[in-house]
């Protein structure tokens, strides 16, 4: 059964502001992550139709936000130039938003750790997902999810008394 | 994690310097000017609270834009109704 508009609002209301805090972990700026929260809701919205109630709202959401940050990635390391009678994209180097003015110490030790004990360090703590529901969102075995949460968190105690110390 | 729990305890202490309170109920830290200043965005450490604990806190530790709710609540009332995936 399809999400009904009274339902979007009531689910917006109880997640947006964990997808807001797990897109401004991700790409490092306030209004980069509002508009990632927002391109995750016109998407969540398209796909209502195929929205299974029971299965887990922050996880079905959080999937589709990491989703929008991989593409604006991917757009932000093409840039366009017309060339003749049309644009051609060129490839350039893809810049991490999260390499680039940081608000704090802790989000530049997340920018130190790999991709992908980053996300799975994230969809856990900030989304409050399950390990199961982060394994699920993430396309990997739930043991990887906890050892990868484990590295995660050894890792950022590691560069924040290194940054401490500097 | 190996070791004592004196030496956990001790390395621990010594990571987290910048609270102005004895941690895990010790006399150690007494003096807030023996600390080093705080890391921004870096919470206290409550009393028996872990040092994963506190990063977990500190993850969680995003401040919320003025209006983002009421922005995205306007989203949800006025996306389309024709908007889905679905080809009809």
């Amino acid at each position: 059964m399809a999400l009904s508009r009274t339902d979007f609002v009531v689910l917006i209301r109880d997640h947006a502001p964990a997808l807001f805090r797990i897109a401004y972990r991700l790409v490092g700026d306030a209004h980069d992550a509002e508009d990632v929260v927002q391109e995750t809701l016109r998407s969540a919205w398209k796909s209502r139709d195929s929205f299974t109630r029971g299965r887990g709202q922050r996880a079905w959401l959080a999937a589709i936000l990491r989703r929008r940050v991989i593409d604006r990635w991917r757009r932000a390391g093409k840039r366009l130039v017309l060339v003749g009678d049309g644009p051609l994209e060129i490839p350039v180097r893809a810049v991490d938003p999260t390499t680039n003015d940081f608000t704090d110490e802790m989000q530049y030790a997340l920018s130190q750790l790999p991709k992908e004990l980053r996300e799975s360090l994230l969809l856990v703590v900030v989304g409050e997902l399950t390990h199961q529901e982060t394994a699920d969102a993430l396309g990997v075995p739930l043991g990887t999810v906890l050892s990868r949460v484990s590295r995660a968190r050894q890792r950022l105690r590691k560069h924040l008394v290194a940054m401490s110390h500097a | 994690m190996g070791g004592s729990r004196d030496s956990v305890v001790q390395g621990f202490t010594q990571m987290l310097h910048f609270y102005s309170r004895p941690l895990f109920g010790g006399d150690r830290f007494t003096d807030p000017d023996d600390l080093l200043p705080p890391v921004a965005g870096f919470p206290a450490v409550g009393a028996g609270e872990s040092p994963d604990r506190a990063i977990d806190t500190a993850l969680r530790n995003v401040p919320l834009p003025e209006g983002l709710m009421v922005r995205m609540t306007m989203l949800a009332v006025t996306l389309p109704d024709d908007a889905t995936d679905q080809v009809r």
